[in-house]
């Protein structure tokens, strides 16, 4: 039986990981943490954190997946307001439904 | 062929598909949709192609990538590794994490294709590395990329001493700016290409078929007396 992962697990991994990553305390993330804009991620860091979400949950994630999986169909300029924990952790858990 | 789905990588796949290899294997991470269209050119050459999607950043995205080379192929003739991840930024700024993924992928993964390879290679296979000038010069915004680059060619000379016995060469391509579409991609590259043809005393930047056949020359009989050197390609760019 494949069980449901819930918001409150990914969201405690994924913090683990991004906190890794960007050398940040975990106890600053929340929800609407922005990855860019709170946490000063660049686009290394990014890829950085894509694989590690690869090997933790097992399944790949192409940056063009990655980039409208978390951002939808908002245009590129605009994803600097989008790369939220929040959105993240909905696309992580969205990823693993498919994968179940 | 590692990061073999453009660029550079790309050029020599297609390249290589001209000097009797009867498969080419392609391996890539980022985009599925250039991994296809390089193995449909290749297979379009007359060559077996095969595409892998591994992260060679970890050691298991190496064993990965050999793992699925093993269900098409025993032998190995040669191994080019051009994939490369780019954190274009001062050495002072570079963190931690960026230092590992950049090094990881660009050398260590080198290092352990090669331990992978070898049991694969008979004497007379060859391993070429894609190195650039930021090696062994400090470039504006290199400073993460250049040390591993360093890193990539003192690799390939260790293991030229190492693997001569074997009558296995090891070499390095190292290039100037290329124009590719990683390349266009970046911000300020126009302004880039324009200082970098300046300064080339050929008058403008590489074209990726121009190093893939230096690559695919070092990989050939015909460069049998070469191993554990850097060949530069820079249209003398570090000459100036």
């Amino acid at each position: 039986m494949t069980s449901v992962l819930t918001f409150d697990e990914v969201f405690q991994n994924l913090t683990r990981i991004v906190a890794d990553a960007l050398r940040v305390n975990p106890a600053t993330i929340t929800p609407d943490t922005n990855l860019i804009v709170d946490l000063d991620a660049e686009s290394i860091d990014l890829v950085d954190i894509r694989f590690r979400i690869e090997e933790a949950y097992g399944f790949q994630i192409e940056q063009r997946a990655f980039v409208t999986g978390v951002a939808g169909d908002m245009p590129v300029g605009e994803l600097v307001n989008l790369i939220t924990m929040r959105r993240l952790v909905e696309f992580v858990m969205r990823r693993k439904g498919e994968a179940a | 062929m590692t990061g073999g789905s453009r660029g550079i990588g790309r050029a020599t796949a297609l390249e290589l598909t001209q000097h009797g290899m009867g498969t080419v294997a392609i391996a890539y991470v980022e985009n599925e949709t250039a991994a296809a269209a390089t193995c449909r050119e290749i297979e379009a050459a007359g060559v077996r192609a095969h595409a892998i999607r591994a992260n060679l950043g970890s050691p298991a995205g190496v064993d990965q990538m050999f793992d699925e080379l093993g269900l098409v192929t025993d032998t190995l003739d040669v191994l080019v590794h051009c994939a490369a991840l780019a954190a274009f930024k001062p050495l002072t700024e570079t963190r931690p994490n960026q230092w590992d993924i950049t090094m990881n992928t660009n050398a260590r993964s080198f290092l352990a294709a090669a331990q992978r390879a070898l049991p694969l290679m008979r004497a007379g296979g060859c391993m070429v590395a894609v190195s650039s000038l930021g090696a062994v010069r400090a470039l504006p915004h290199y400073g993460a990329m250049g040390p591993t680059k360093a890193a990539l060619e003192s690799i390939v000379r260790t293991l030229a001493v190492e693997l001569a016995p074997r009558r296995i060469r090891v070499n390095a391509v190292s290039a100037g700016l290329v124009s590719d579409t990683g390349l266009t991609s970046l911000p300020g590259s126009a302004a880039a290409v324009a200082a970098a043809s300046e300064r080339t005393p050929l008058g403008r930047i590489a074209k990726p078929g121009e190093i893939a056949s230096v690559i695919a020359f070092l990989c050939d009989p015909a460069s049998n007396w070469i191993t554990g050197q850097t060949i530069i390609a820079d249209g003398g760019w570090s000459l100036v």
